[in-house]
């Protein structure tokens, strides 16, 4: 029979950089470290059964902790690196696991996990670098119409982008 | 969609106009508060649960890549109760419920006027008083009665087993049924039933897609966006609301190009086209990028065919290919007899953040094809047959005299015997002319039969089956007999397209190897199309030589196969039988078809028809020798 759990180099990064995350961000707050620590066990159990529904709870809780980490005033870089290490997590595991099941736990597929994982990760460190910058430039600006203005337009945004 | 672009459109126009209020203050004559800011904000957050909601929904879809390496799933006979009940019954009948206990009450009454001696009347008699058993369950489950008379103690047995009382009974009744007719009963008992294996090859347009998925990888991602933005701007903290603007980038990447993987190209080499049986042979695959697209999530399958095994390696790549870069990947499989067509591979090919999926087959310019036959090899020892003759000389001794070399018998002189074959002895003792007579010998023509109806495509595990077995063993029966100076011919009951009419010489060997190796017909895969039986059986009859012995090789899987049999005994060829047994232990059905291949054997041997009995596990030479034991004493 084949083996269809989750390929083994995608679950070893996923949850590696779920911890990685859960780690930066809990050095700043309770909340973090404790939401994490959940979000971080959830996800292990997901990539370890091959469950897609407990990977993106898991992640999602990981997420929640990034945002409890802001709550609690942490820098923005750490929230920064904490949401792409959470993103990149789940990307990470889900591809692990629709691997395990397309190609089997036995067949070398390292090559793709890996350029899927530096892809993830650079389209996030680019956000998170871009980003930051936008940040620092406007940090003193006090308008806050247009404030307004560029939150709805994102909300607008991620609505047609789902 | 229309209306995601108006919204895309306007939040871009949004972003211009609060970028620009941003640089220059009082550019917007606005002054809006911070309860505007709040409504905007929990706006977010009701839109990111939404999409939280809609993604909980949402199933994905990928391609269901095919499971190659596997080979060819053989069932047991019996894995499915109810037809290893069928084939019991006389004629066929709609199925009711409770006809489960009136057919094995027939298999009983079978089983007893077989084993037991006893008429049919007196065995039914048996059945209904219960006296044919010692099991309470079996005796309840076939006695007249309408209802299930079980008595109370057994059931409240049952009550607290796992089993219900039907099966239980059922179980019993089977086991009870196997040890009258002296069929072993193992003690396990397992629910193993062989998943049917799909072949359906996936159906693909004329540039080999089969079909474009989108596999919602990244759906929801803007939930990251909404709620970071939402929390951020409510909690007031700049780096929360950062968070959100992150998961931006995400949904736009989701977003970004496809990949078609139209121009993908593959080679498939192996280390040898014709190997020996059971040889390791490698295959070798190279997958080349021949277009302008980086591919960097490139999943594939290689075509292995249906009967081979793969031993070593993987048949399965996962990698990312960058235009006009190649990627070679190898595996190893055992050769089995036939001809394999490799079918061609598999590919899903998906786009960088792997929202697209294309499904591909990708055939190699010349097609794989890996074809072994294996040598024919003679039994140690002779292959006994039926006494017949055809008017060639030959070494099968005949019960008439005639031309031969071995003593027959001597008779009165005639006028016109040979002078040599007077007996000079006896006349010099006695002063009588007599004549020696000598055995006649002729040649047998014989001709081979493979069974291979469905029913024969089974085995008690995985691997080869009776088809396989029957035909190796006919292969060496074909060796021995050509060998031993008879004319021997090879065909396939149930399928008129395999034939081989009785010869001998280099030739006719040769030929013979080709046709045991490679027809499709004796194929390790069952053949789609099926075969008209009747005009088959016609065939058959019409291409016998009248002066044929037939030798079946078959696992005695139906009553069809052994009507056919019996049909051909009766038209005047004498048969013999080589049955590989290919039951299993473990379900009553197994159990129950296990019984039904004993009764088959009983009857044809009933009717004079000698039946070589091939256990599974024990070589071809070493069930010949014992049946050749058994023909010397009767």
């Amino acid at each position: 029979m084949i083996d269809r759990s989750p390929t083994r180099l995608a679950s070893v990064l996923a949850t590696v950089v779920a911890l990685g995350g859960v780690v930066v961000t809990g050095v700043y707050s309770w909340l973090a470290l404790a939401l994490g620590g959940v979000g971080f066990l959830v996800l292990t159990a997901g990539v370890l059964v091959g469950n897609r529904a407990g990977v993106t709870t898991g992640a999602a809780v990981l997420f929640l902790g990034v945002l409890g980490a802001g709550f609690d005033g942490a820098p923005a870089l750490v929230a920064l690196v904490g949401t792409v290490a959470a993103i990149l997590a789940w990307d990470c595991a889900t591809t692990a696991i629709s691997l395990g099941r397309q190609l089997g736990r036995d067949a070398p597929t390292g090559r793709l996990e890996l350029v899927g994982a530096a892809t993830t990760a650079a389209i996030g460190t680019g956000a998170a670098a871009v980003t930051y910058g936008l940040f620092v430039l406007v940090e003193g600006g006090e308008s806050l119409t247009a404030l307004v203005f560029l939150v709805l337009a994102v909300v607008l945004i991620a609505s047609a982008l789902r | 969609m229309n209306w995601q672009r108006a919204l895309l459109l306007t939040g871009i126009g949004l972003f211009g106009l609060g970028a620009l209020g941003l640089a220059a203050p009082g550019v917007l004559g606005l002054d809006l508060g911070q309860p505007v800011l709040a409504l905007v904000a929990v706006l977010a957050l009701v839109q990111a649960a939404r999409l939280v909601q809609s993604r909980r929904r949402l199933e994905g879809s990928e391609a269901a890549l095919p499971d190659r390496e596997e080979l060819y799933a053989v069932p047991s006979p019996g894995d499915r109760f109810r037809e290893a009940l069928s084939q019991f019954r006389r004629r066929p009948r709609a199925s009711y419920r409770g006809s489960s206990r009136a057919d094995l009450a027939a298999v009983a009454v079978a089983v007893l006027t077989r084993y037991t001696g006893c008429s049919e009347a007196e065995a039914q008699r048996r059945l209904d008083d219960g006296s044919w058993t010692d099991d309470p369950y079996a005796r309840a489950f076939l006695s007249g009665d309408h209802d299930l008379s079980v008595p109370t103690a057994l059931r409240l047995r049952t009550v607290l087993g796992r089993e219900s009382l039907y099966r239980r009974c059922l179980r019993r009744t089977v086991d009870e049924i196997a040890r009258v007719a002296g069929v072993p009963v193992g003690t396990g008992d397992s629910d193993g039933e062989a998943a049917p294996q799909s072949r359906t090859r996936p159906s693909a347009s004329a540039d080999g897609l089969v079909a474009r998925r989108e596999t919602g990888h990244w759906y929801g991602i803007s939930a990251v966006v909404l709620a970071g933005v939402g929390a951020g701007v409510l909690l007031e903290q700049p780096a929360v609301l950062l968070v959100g603007v992150v998961g931006l980038w995400y949904a736009a990447y989701a977003r970004s190009h496809d990949v078609t993987g139209a121009a993908l190209s593959v080679e498939r080499s192996l280390s040898t086209n014709r190997p020996e049986p059971g040889e390791t042979v490698t295959v070798t695959v190279t997958v080349r990028n021949d277009g302008e697209e980086l591919l960097t999530d490139l999943r594939l399958v290689d075509g292995v065919p249906d009967a081979l095994a793969v031993t070593q390696g993987s048949p399965r790549l996962g990698t990312a290919l960058r235009p006009g870069g190649a990627v070679e990947f190898s595996y190893a499989v055992t050769a089995r007899r036939g001809v394999h067509a490799f079918e061609p591979l598999v590919a899903a090919v998906r786009n960088a953040p792997g929202t697209v999926e294309h499904e591909r087959v990708v055939a190699p310019e010349r097609p794989t094809e890996l074809v072994c036959t294996p040598l024919l090899e003679a039994l140690p020892l002779p292959l006994p047959l039926r006494t017949a003759s055809t008017p060639y000389a030959g070494v099968e001794t005949t019960a008439s005299s005639g031309d031969g070399v071995e003593f027959y018998s001597t008779r009165l002189y005639r006028p016109g015997d040979a002078r040599s074959r007077i007996d000079w002895n006896r006349r010099a003792r006695t002063g009588e002319l007599s004549t020696l007579v000598f055995r006649e010998e002729r040649a047998a023509s014989v001709v081979l039969l493979v069974d291979v109806d469905e029913s024969a495509y089974v085995a008690p595990e995985s691997g080869e089956h009776a088809v396989d077995r029957s035909v190796e063993a006919a292969g060496q029966a074909f060796a021995t007999l050509e060998t031993a100076g008879h004319f021997v011919g090879v065909g396939a009951l149930g399928r008129a397209e395999c034939w081989l009419a009785p010869g001998a010489g280099e030739t006719h060997r040769a030929r013979a190897r080709e046709l045991l190796a490679t027809h499709p017909a004796l194929a390790s895969v069952p053949p789609e199309e099926p075969e008209n039986p009747l005009r088959a059986r016609r065939l058959l009859r019409s291409r016998l030589p009248a002066n044929a012995q037939v030798v079946v090789f078959s696992p005695l899987g139906r009553p069809s196969v052994v009507r056919t049999i019996r049909g051909l005994e009766a038209a005047g060829y004498p048969v013999t039988v080589v049955s590989p047994d290919p039951t299993a232990d473990g379900t009553p059905g197994r159990r129950l078809a296990r019984v039904g291949r004993r009764l088959h054997v009983t009857d044809l041997r009933g009717d004079g028809i000698p039946v070589l009995e091939w256990a599974w596990d024990e070589p071809f030479a070493t069930a010949v020798a014992a049946f050749a034991e058994q023909r010397r004493q009767p």
